[in-house]
């Protein structure tokens, strides 16, 4: 027996050693990176440009690899923290910049970045917010740069339209006017229907729709939640009664309820397809499953989808919230150096020719929304005019997301969510969920405080700039916008002409 | 001598050899990492400051993160959304039971039997061809069913109880994960089979309800009043009667009759009539006062204070869910002509995506998920050690079956569902986190949040290593407290 077991520990020690030498690490003759990203199958063709990228441009020779197992958020922290994560990194617009930058797992890239031609004025202004963590010292410092970005608009189904005899919407509006249109609609489009078959639209944006209102998700200075406000209350209700009482929107249950449909996207664009859905708010990403729909309609005979755009609706302030997925070097990794010419990648030619051709959502460099291939893709006629929407939405009145320093973006989610989903179903009203998510959000706040005294000076310094800006605007003045920090406030502020 | 040592130092050298492979695994994997958990949770680590890439240094903060638990709203609520979903634990026991005793029997059929299945399967296929062919059969999930159906009667007609048992142990042995997503698929409010099912139903309810007047309808809030008082008779009866023969101690009468009572003070705050729930106190008080009574009159045996606690509070709390869930079925009774009055009727409800739903359709999965469960195993075994000359002379004394049940079978289970019991409260404070990553994340509004998704949540999510290690060792303490508390009285029942 005892033979037996030294043979079985011998052969897994020998198994381990394979293991281990049969790693791409020990087999390559290169420097192996990994990076961590969706499944999506243009990443290949993407490492394919970066190899070919490299080489024109004299660079070491790297294998990159695609790790699309270690995408959540959990992972990353616990193998970030462990030293064993992937060297690049995509990064989502869920605060993810700031809160990997608190936990020490990212690289500061601001100086790389100028001098390898990647720092935030080559690529789009909104997207700041993303790419920047507000340091201890009160500096913007640059973490990531875009691999795309996105600012939400309506996708117009002009056929559908024609098809219940509703005039097309215009392509700027007031959420008075999409209330009024939207009832037309559902009221035409389902008459003599058994159940309601039609929808104006898929959704709205809630936190464009609260900014449009004119208040933001924190104050100036991000140090407290804003969102106690009777203008929230009322926006709630309006939303609620949009899915529950008009049904111009589906609720999350009908939503649930279509959940069938697969693909990319989910079930939007299938019931944009099918004119279920007369309109759907999404970003240029979403042509790349409409092109599917395409393809389809194609072998059918049948004509193309007839498409246009509509900026999303406002009540006073327009707004579409600016997102993007952006790459960053993890702190831990063997290569950081190499990592890095990734991110330089991102900004060149072929990278974002590469974007424009597969709408993979808006290029990371503006400037390539002026091509000519971006503008009138020649194999799809009937996209022509939508691209320079969504250019014009991201360049003019895209405004990025707001994320305390003071506070996890998942915590803030989490409560809101709840808030709102507890408003939803009836338990507590509309005042009530915007009291609740701006206590909870707010005692959040001060428990981050108690946790990390480190931050205490520059929530202190920040306090001061609050009260700074109070004074100015009880007085009427304008205020410098050196001391907002908020990207919707200072948005709002230059809008609203406050901003000296 | 020194040959005799060598020996022995080298049996011992092998013995801890082949020992070392588990040992190390449970010291590395298991009896280090709980140590560590332990006193993470009085420290203040913090992913967002003590990591490698961080100088922060980690800080003993005693009490504080237990404190904080304390005080902190949303741990009561997962802990409420925790005992919820247990309240299933006596339907799932009751399920397992069920169906180890159907399995039990010989289920094969006599070549009669046989041949009867055989034909009415031949004859439910060539239909379901027939129709398929002439363009009238829904669909080709309703033919697959079928057909499944009809190989699953084959089947147990010609393999009987061996191929019923494998079928009901399947979902014991399909990954977690996967049954998870099919239930939901089967819960989509429009396109899932179960509102499919319910859909019909409901339509056909409400004209029976907007045609019925609505005081008639109303009333069932009533007859669940008059239901949940004969509840209480019926378990206090049981108790006042054990407490005689003196099996159940004095303290555990008292304390399981508090669970029998409960639902009639609960009846109080919920019901839209505050006065049916005046008249359900006041007729539980009543019957309770009845057993008193009677109790009052002596006993034939003494048992000690905490006899028999284990079994009277399981007696107790599962006859407590039956009342709740008559409770709850007559509220909805009263709201039901209102909710059938509105233009759409009465629809299926959106199970997951709603408040109130979500936690019994995860339960109703858990009680699918039971009814084939290790449970079931557990009491198959049993079963077959039952002694046949226990119901051989209930027989002889003209003993009914249920009799045989309720004084052979219930008691000589004890030892079995003792453990059951055991476990399940163990799993089931431990549980629900499986559920709701896959199901739910959480919601709707945190409704399905569990203390084990909480800890989840709070260390991986947001980072809070020590405040998660102090939910984890208060759970721990919780799971121990009731365990201890099970073992100190329902293992005595149990041997006595």
């Amino acid at each position: 027996m005892k033979y037996l077991f030294i043979a079985c520990l011998v052969v897994l020690t020998g198994a381990s050693v394979l293991t281990a030498l049969w790693l791409p690490e020990s087999r390559s003759s290169v420097p192996v990176l990994y990076w961590v990203t969706d499944a999506n199958p243009a990443r290949q063709d993407q490492i394919n440009i970066f190899k070919q990228w490299m080489k024109k441009h004299g660079y070491p020779t790297i294998d990159l690899r695609v790790d699309t197992a270690n995408n959540d958020q959990s992972k990353k922290i616990i193998q970030g923290v462990s030293g064993v994560a992937g060297d690049i990194w995509d990064l989502y617009s869920n605060g993810e910049t700031q809160y990997y930058y608190e936990i020490g797992l990212l690289r500061d890239i601001t100086d790389v970045a100028k001098r390898m031609g990647f720092d935030p004025s080559h690529t789009w202004k909104a997207a700041e917010p993303d790419l920047m963590a507000l340091t201890h010292d009160g500096q913007l410092r640059q973490f990531s740069f875009p691999d795309n970005a996105t600012a939400g608009l309506y996708l117009v189904n002009r056929e559908t339209f024609r098809q219940h005899n509703q005039p097309l919407p215009p392509s700027n509006w007031t959420y008075d006017e999409f209330e009024r249109r939207g009832r037309e609609f559902v009221k035409t489009a389902n008459k003599g229907l058994p159940s309601r078959r039609y929808y104006f639209a898929d959704g709205v944006s809630l936190s464009s729709m609260i900014r449009s209102y004119g208040v933001g998700e924190f104050n100036e200075t991000l140090t407290r939640c804003t969102l106690d406000d009777q203008r929230v209350a009322s926006l709630l209700e309006r939303w609620r009664d949009w899915m529950e009482v008009d049904h111009i929107i589906p609720s999350s249950a009908d939503l649930a309820a279509m959940s069938a449909a697969g693909g990319y996207g989910g079930t939007s664009p299938q019931k944009f397809n099918s004119g279920e859905f007369a309109m759907i708010f999404s970003g240029r990403f979403i042509l790349i499953q409409l092109r599917q729909f395409d393809i389809e309609r194609k072998k059918k005979g049948l004509p193309l989808l007839d498409m246009g755009a509509a900026d999303p609706p406002y009540q006073e302030f327009p707004n579409s919230q600016f997102v993007t997925r952006s790459a960053a070097v993890y702190i831990g990794s063997h290569h950081p150096e190499l990592a890095t010419y990734f991110l330089s990648f991102l900004a060149s030619e072929e990278y974002n020719m590469q974007i424009v051709r597969d709408a993979d959502s808006l290029p990371p460099n503006p400037a390539y929304t002026n091509t000519e291939a971006y503008l009138h893709p020649p194999d799809h006629p009937n996209e022509w005019g939508l691209h320079e929407a969504f250019a014009k939405v991201a360049e003019t009145i895209a405004v990025g997301k707001s994320y305390s320093p003071f506070v996890l973006p998942q915590i803030y989610n989490r409560e809101f969510d709840e808030a709102t989903q507890e408003f939803l179903t009836g338990r507590i009203t509309a005042k009530q969920a915007a009291k609740q998510v701006t206590a909870r959000v707010n005692q959040a706040i001060e428990r981050t405080l108690v946790e990390n005294s480190n931050l205490r000076p520059l929530y202190d310094k920040l306090i001061k700039d609050q009260q700074t800006i109070d004074a100015l605007r009880a007085k009427g003045e304008k205020v410098p916008l050196s001391l907002i920090r908020d990207p919707f406030h200072r948005a709002y502020y230059q809008f609203k002409g406050w901003a000296q | 001598m020194s040959s005799s040592r060598s020996r022995t130092i080298r049996n011992v050298g092998a013995g801890v050899a082949f020992l070392m492979p588990n040992l190390l695994g449970f010291l590395v994997f298991t009896l280090v990492p709980l140590v560590f958990s332990m006193v993470l949770a009085f420290s203040n680590w913090d992913l967002k400051l003590h990591n490698q890439y961080k100088n922060n240094s980690i800080h003993f903060i005693g009490l504080d993160n237990f404190i904080r638990l304390i005080n902190e709203p949303n741990f009561w609520k997962f802990l409420g959304n925790t005992l919820y979903l247990m309240l299933l634990m006596p339907f799932a026991i009751a399920a397992s039971l069920i169906a180890a005793i159907l399995l039990s029997k010989d289920l094969r059929g006599g070549s009669r039997r046989m041949w009867a299945t055989l034909l009415l399967t031949a004859i439910m296929v060539g239909s379901l061809l027939l129709l398929m062919a002439t363009g009238q059969g829904r669909s080709g999930m309703v033919i697959m069913m079928a057909s499944l159906v009809a190989s699953i009667f084959i089947g147990g007609a010609l393999g009987g109880q061996t191929v019923y048992r494998t079928l009901f142990y399947i979902p014991n042995f399909t990954a977690g994960v996967a049954t998870m997503l099919l239930w939901k698929h089967l819960f989509n409010p429009q396109s899932g089979p179960i509102n499919s099912v319910l859909r019909g139903p409901l339509v056909s309810l409400t004209d029976v309800v907007r045609q019925s007047p609505s005081s008639l309808i109303q009333s069932g809030l009533w007859v669940s009043a008059g239901l949940i008082a004969l509840g209480a008779w019926f378990g206090l009866r049981r108790l006042r009667k054990a407490w005689s023969d003196g099996d159940y101690g004095s303290n555990a009468v008292i304390l399981s009759a508090v669970f029998l009572i409960l639902p009639a003070v609960l009846a109080i705050f919920w019901s839209p009539v505050p006065l049916v729930g005046w008249v359900t106190l006041a007729a539980t008080v009543c019957v309770t006062l009845w057993q008193l009574v009677i109790a009052i009159r002596g006993r034939d045996f003494h048992g000690r204070p905490w006899d028999g606690v284990g079994s009277s509070l399981m007696t107790a709390t599962s006859l407590m869910s039956l009342q709740l869930v008559v409770l709850g079925l007559g509220i909805a009774c009263y709201h039901l002509p209102a909710m059938a009055a509105v233009s759409d009727g009465l629809t299926p409800p959106n199970w997951l995506t709603d408040y109130d739903w979500a936690k019994p359709a995860m339960m109703l999965m858990g009680f699918w998920g039971a009814i084939g469960s290790n449970n079931m195993l557990l009491y198959l075994a049993a079963l077959t050690n039952v002694p046949q000359e226990l119901y051989e002379a209930a027989d002889i004394d003209g003993a009914t079956r249920l009799g045989k049940f309720w004084n052979i079978t219930w008691p000589q289970l004890a030892p079995t569902t003792f453990f059951i019991v055991v476990m399940g409260v163990i799993s089931g404070l431990q549980g629900g986190f499986e559920q709701a990553r896959v199901m739910t994340q959480g919601g709707p509004a945190g409704s399905t949040t569990t203390l084990s998704y909480m800890i989840y949540s709070q260390g991986f999510e947001i980072g809070r290593l020590g405040y998660a290690s102090a939910v984890s060792w208060m759970l721990f303490a919780m799971v121990l407290v009731i365990t201890l508390f099970n073992w100190k009285f329902g293992n005595k029942y149990v041997n006595d």
